[in-house]
């Protein structure tokens, strides 16, 4: 009797060792279910050809169509803890902003590893591409599509400037919601990339990053051109914010422009929507 | 589809007993009375609790759970690890938690509606809860780096809105209701506008999670916030229990209570400063949580009457036992999304509030 218990703990504590080893061996060997927290980390998982290592996204992540399959684990703010955990992950990557840091904690308390992805500015987009890399395992694909991504920021912002060709600076206004009247501030990508274009965006020195305007604030500074944020109804809702503006000349002349919320993630679909503003600029 | 409906079953019935003449009729409150309610709202929480273990955004198996348990946590049959992380570090506590801050509010409800005569209030009327959050709010928005956290700032919040609605209100000699009552409007409308003023300005991502502060969540609780405003909840209930004769008399009149050998200004002032204790534990932990604390106490006092010497712990119980459903449909309805639990207090709480008003009436 003695003996078979002796056996047996044995064997568990074997049984333990085990386990204990292929931990170790996991945590060195590169993640393989992700749960990504963010739209914007999950399109950047995708590009970098990692998107079958994601294992549970937020319910806003909607591009590429594959993302759409993927389980979901809640908002964005408020992810549910324990659909997380359900999807067993061995790596979370998650945003600084706009994830909850409780979500954080709670993860490091259970044990489970997370990756903080910090780019937030355009400038910072290569660089936040690169080290996700290094932490994926995959630096080497990650550095050459960063390195895309740079040539292509540089090869735009080279063509705005010979377009302008020592013309003034335009003067740019994205509203992002027209009612109320939300447009994008200071320290945004929509700003980075107006600048990149060599535009200046009226709102920059806002207080905020997405500053509630007055119009009176925006016939005085009056906008060159005027840029909105296509959502489901901005078509509708701005006809009263162009009421308000005809007199200003960039509504006379017709120089607003509905265009995609490519801008509103920083990815490297963000050049697309660069590009998108950078063909409105270029006609005037 | 049935399961909701068992849960919510597991919770309404019970009511429907308590009302029978034996147990609920507003007649003597004896001890033994007492102890058989406790017992049976005592029951109906365990039910509950151990039933909502097993509504969630994920599967459990729960068949496995069982056999697991049954043959004492053998290794040899290693039961989903996943699992036991869900049921035991991510559940129970959330649970363990909605069922204390539950009790907690009814608890703070029964005191002030009690104490301040009036059928409107909840434990929210004094201004704890905007203080609490104009705390809070620093903390998420303005990011001030202090120790405490948001929790805490949200609690030092409640405590300076508490110090400084008695002192308002409080004379030299007495403390009136109805100072009491204007002093926790203004303060409530004051900081309301502090509010507004931060979340205006903010105007960031940031602004996700204060308004999920602000609608109440209970996902994100540790055990040892969870230890914490239990110990409230119990030392706060403790001095309100031992007071619940002389509230007895005040809730009718201050002035025969005091006739008749209570010391009326002293008992105020002790009942009122452990109710909003209790209430500032659990809203700086909780975030505002709204009709619990309101409509538990009048349930309660509908079906057994309004001795305080069982409503109030009838109420604790029946208030965690609610918030514990409330919060379980919160986290499964929409699931793997949550709606904010103060969406389905109101929602499930106020239509049969209504019933019961039009029955009695």
């Amino acid at each position: 009797m003695a003996d078979i218990k002796r056996t047996k703990l044995f064997i568990c504590l074997l049984a333990l060792l085990g386990v204990l080893m292929s931990g170790r061996v996991a945590f060195c060997a590169p993640p393989v279910r992700i749960v990504s927290l963010a739209p914007s980390v999950t399109e950047i998982l995708f590009d970098l050809g990692t998107g079958d290592r994601i294992v549970a996204v937020t319910d806003f992540c909607d591009y590429p169509a594959e993302a759409r399959r993927k389980p979901r684990i809640g908002g964005f703010a408020n992810p549910s803890l324990e659909a997380i955990v359900a999807a067993r992950p061995d790596l979370v990557i998650m945003t600084e902003e706009g994830n909850p840091v409780e979500i954080y904690k709670r993860l490091q308390k259970l044990g489970i590893k997370t990756y903080i992805f910090r780019a937030r500015r355009l400038a910072e987009l290569p660089q936040g591409m690169r080290d996700l890399g290094g932490a994926l395992g995959i630096a080497g694909v990650a550095a050459k599509r960063a390195a895309a991504v740079e040539n292509q920021l540089a090869d735009l912002a080279k063509k705005a400037k010979a377009s302008a060709q020592g013309g003034k600076a335009r003067k740019a206004l994205f509203v992002i919601h027209p009612e109320p009247l939300l447009v994008a501030g200071r320290d945004t990508v929509i700003s980075d990339a107006l600048m990149l274009l060599g535009a200046e965006n009226i709102a920059a020195n806002a207080g905020t990053k997405y500053p509630k305007f007055t119009i009176e604030e925006i016939v005085r500074r009056s906008p060159d051109v005027i840029f909105i944020g296509q959502g489901p109804m901005s078509a509708n809702l701005s006809k009263s914010l162009m009421k308000r503006l005809e007199t200003l000349e960039a509504v006379r002349k017709g120089r607003v422009y509905y265009v995609s919320e490519l801008l509103y993630r920083l990815t490297p679909r963000t050049v697309a929507g660069i590009e998108e503003l950078a063909g409105h600029l270029k006609g005037l | 589809m049935l399961k909701y409906v068992l849960l919510l079953g597991v919770l309404f019935l019970p009511l429907a007993v308590l009302s029978r003449k034996t147990w609920g009729a507003p007649a003597f409150v004896t001890s033994g009375r007492v102890i058989r309610v406790c017992l049976f709202l005592l029951a109906v929480v365990l039910a509950i609790a151990a039933i909502s273990l097993f509504f969630g955004s994920s599967p459990i198996d729960v068949a496995a759970a069982i056999r697991w348990l049954l043959s004492g946590a053998d290794t040899a049959h290693p039961w989903s690890a996943t699992d036991q992380t869900i049921l035991f570090s991510i559940r129970l506590p959330r649970i363990v938690f909605a069922g204390i801050v539950g009790g907690s509010l009814a608890a703070a409800g029964v005191v002030f509606q009690g104490l301040l005569r009036n059928p409107l209030a909840d434990p929210y009327i004094l201004g704890i809860s905007s203080g609490a959050a104009v705390g809070a709010l620093c903390a998420l928005l303005l990011g001030v780096a202090f120790a405490p956290g948001v929790s805490g700032s949200a609690f030092l919040g409640a405590l300076l809105t508490v110090i400084l609605v008695y002192g308002i209100a409080r004379t030299r000699t007495e403390l009136h209701s109805a100072t009491l009552l204007l002093a926790g409007v203004i303060v409530n409308a004051f900081f309301g506008a502090v509010i507004m003023f931060l979340i205006a300005t903010a105007g960031d991502k940031k602004l996700h999670n204060a308004m999920f502060w602000l609608m109440g969540d209970l996902s994100l609780a540790l055990w040892p916030e969870i230890f914490l405003a239990g110990f409230f909840l119990l030392a706060g209930f403790a001095v309100i229990f031992v007071n619940a004769r002389a509230l007895n008399l005040i809730a009718v009149s201050e002035e025969t209570a005091g006739q008749l050998g209570v010391p009326v200004e002293r008992t105020k002032t002790l009942l009122l400063l452990a109710a909003s204790l209790i209430t500032g534990v659990a809203v700086s932990v909780s975030g505002i949580i709204g009709f619990a604390g309101l409509i538990v106490p009048h349930l309660m006092r509908m079906l057994l009457g309004s001795d305080h010497r069982l409503l109030l712990p009838s109420s604790v119980l029946f208030g965690g036992a609610f918030l514990m459903v409330a919060d379980t449909l919160a986290r499964t309805i929409l699931a793997p999304s949550e709606l904010p639990v103060g969406v389905i207090t109101a929602l499930c709480g106020a239509p049969y509030f209504i019933y019961l008003l039009r029955r009695r009436g």
